[in-house]
């Protein structure tokens, strides 16, 4: 689930929070890439045809835990429960390296094909989704959540993709990878484009040391530096969590803020 | 946590009374920190009761950045790490004199401060970070040890910090063996 060597994780039980609604496996084989996609789909109770659609990256490890934010969120008033689309790898290799990161120089093998991933995400799994409920499909109704590799297709995503996907939540982004060129392309977005239609949250563990925190703050400045008139804006590092403690609670911070943002 | 190592460091009861025919042994651990942190740790304790341990356990370590991938590594300047842990502990033992396990809880609060510079080529400039906290924090750890002298021997500890995260896992990072000698009395 984390994209250094040395932040391996054992995984021992789960003990997510309640969920209101239902979770659903589905599997989708993809013409865009080689490999059928296992998603772990939660329908919230409440859904309608205004209910917003969240793609969550690593959607093997963090459907269930994602659900039950979404959940007590709904409870407490913040946001209404979207419906989560959690993409994974079920009992096939886990190829999240090759899919979430982007093309560079010196990256290492099996990486670097993050938009022939977003081929299938926009060509194939989203009208699939459009097309299994009734949900908002305007880009404002598609949100991503992505952690550590996932984070930077989150990233890729707001780059890229933003028609589509009106909402970014990118937690820990592995923003260093392939020489940090997502800075580099966001420059080059900023260039070309006089604004950023998108609801985006940035958040990250203080403890996350490897240029995590920093890069992510960075990163931050960076956006908010543009004045992007279509573009709200949260970077937040969140007091005493490292990278394989961060997701729960910067996930519900920026699902708070994107799903609660006008 | 302080006053328990105080007391498992202090002379034993039979000097002061004879609260019990039992002398209540104690023992003194001294590791060396191995694993993805480097440091030193030390386990002080004393037996109340056959089987029972309670005492103290302080570490300090620094991470250990060597085993980074490349990418992360790359540019990649650390100023300082350190982590300086006061814990009280608890737990049980096998009672053995020449073999012995014990499992045992530690809570207390953990000092985190570091400090580093990350350098990549799309910035002009090298982004600095560094934080410095202090948190309540726990774990549980397991000691192996071989006492094959009357009061001298050799432990292996190792330590994983509780509770997991919230979905069920931990960080190795975290974790970390001890690796060292005992002395029992």
């Amino acid at each position: 689930m984390t994209p250094l060597l040395l932040l391996g994780a054992a995984s021992l039980a789960g003990c997510a929070a309640p969920i209101d609604g239902t979770i659903t496996t589905h599997t989708l084989t993809s013409s865009r890439v080689d490999q059928t996609y296992t998603l772990t789909v939660f329908e919230p109770d409440t859904l309608t045809p205004s209910t917003t659609v969240v793609y969550l990256f690593d959607g093997d490890d963090w459907t269930e835990e994602t659900a039950g934010i979404v959940s007590a969120l709904a409870r407490d008033g913040v946001a209404d429960a979207p419906l989560i689309v959690g993409i994974g790898y079920g009992d096939t290799p886990n190829e999240r390296a090759r899919d979430y990161t982007p093309p560079g120089d010196d990256i290492p093998d099996g990486h670097g094909e993050v938009e022939a991933f977003y081929g299938f995400m926009t060509e194939e799994l989203v009208p699939w989704v459009d097309e299994t409920w009734e949900t908002d499909t305007s880009a404002q109704g598609r949100a991503l959540i992505g952690h550590s590799f996932g984070g930077i297709a989150a990233v890729w995503g707001l780059l890229y993709h933003a028609d589509t996907f009106g909402g970014v939540i990118a937690l820990s982004p592995s923003l260093a990878f392939a020489q940090g060129t997502l800075f580099d392309r966001e420059a080059a977005f900023a260039e070309d484009n006089d604004d950023l239609i998108a609801a985006v949250y940035l958040g990250a563990g203080s403890q996350e040391a490897y240029g995590l925190a920093g890069l992510t703050e960075a990163f931050g400045e960076r956006l908010a530096s543009r004045q992007h008139p279509g573009l709200t804006l949260q970077t937040e590092l969140i007091r005493g969590e490292f990278h394989a403690s961060v997701f729960p609670s910067a996930a519900e911070a920026g699902l708070s803020f994107v799903l609660g943002a006008p | 946590m302080i006053g328990l190592l105080l007391l498992a460091l202090s002379p034993p009861p039979a000097l002061a009374g004879p609260a019990s025919d039992r002398p209540m042994p104690r023992r003194l651990e001294i590791d060396a920190l191995v694993g993805l942190r480097v440091g030193g740790g030390v386990l002080a304790t004393v037996e109340p009761l056959r089987f029972v341990e309670t005492g103290g356990y302080l570490y300090v370590a620094s991470d250990f950045y060597s085993m980074a991938p490349d990418w992360v590594r790359d540019g990649l300047d650390p100023k300082h790490n350190l982590r300086i842990a006061p814990l009280g502990v608890v737990g049980v033992n096998t009672g053995g004199e020449v073999f012995q396990a014990a499992l045992l809880g530690a809570v207390g609060v953990e000092l985190l401060s570091f400090k580093e510079s990350k350098s990549i080529p799309a910035l002009d400039e090298p982004v600095v970070y560094g934080t410095t906290e202090l948190a309540p924090t726990g774990g549980a750890a397991l000691d192996l040890r071989l006492q094959p002298y009357e009061h001298l021997g050799f432990n292996l500890l190792t330590y994983i910090p509780l509770p997991l995260t919230a979905t069920g896992f931990f960080n190795i990072e975290r974790a970390h063996f001890g690796l060292g000698g005992t002395w029992r009395w």
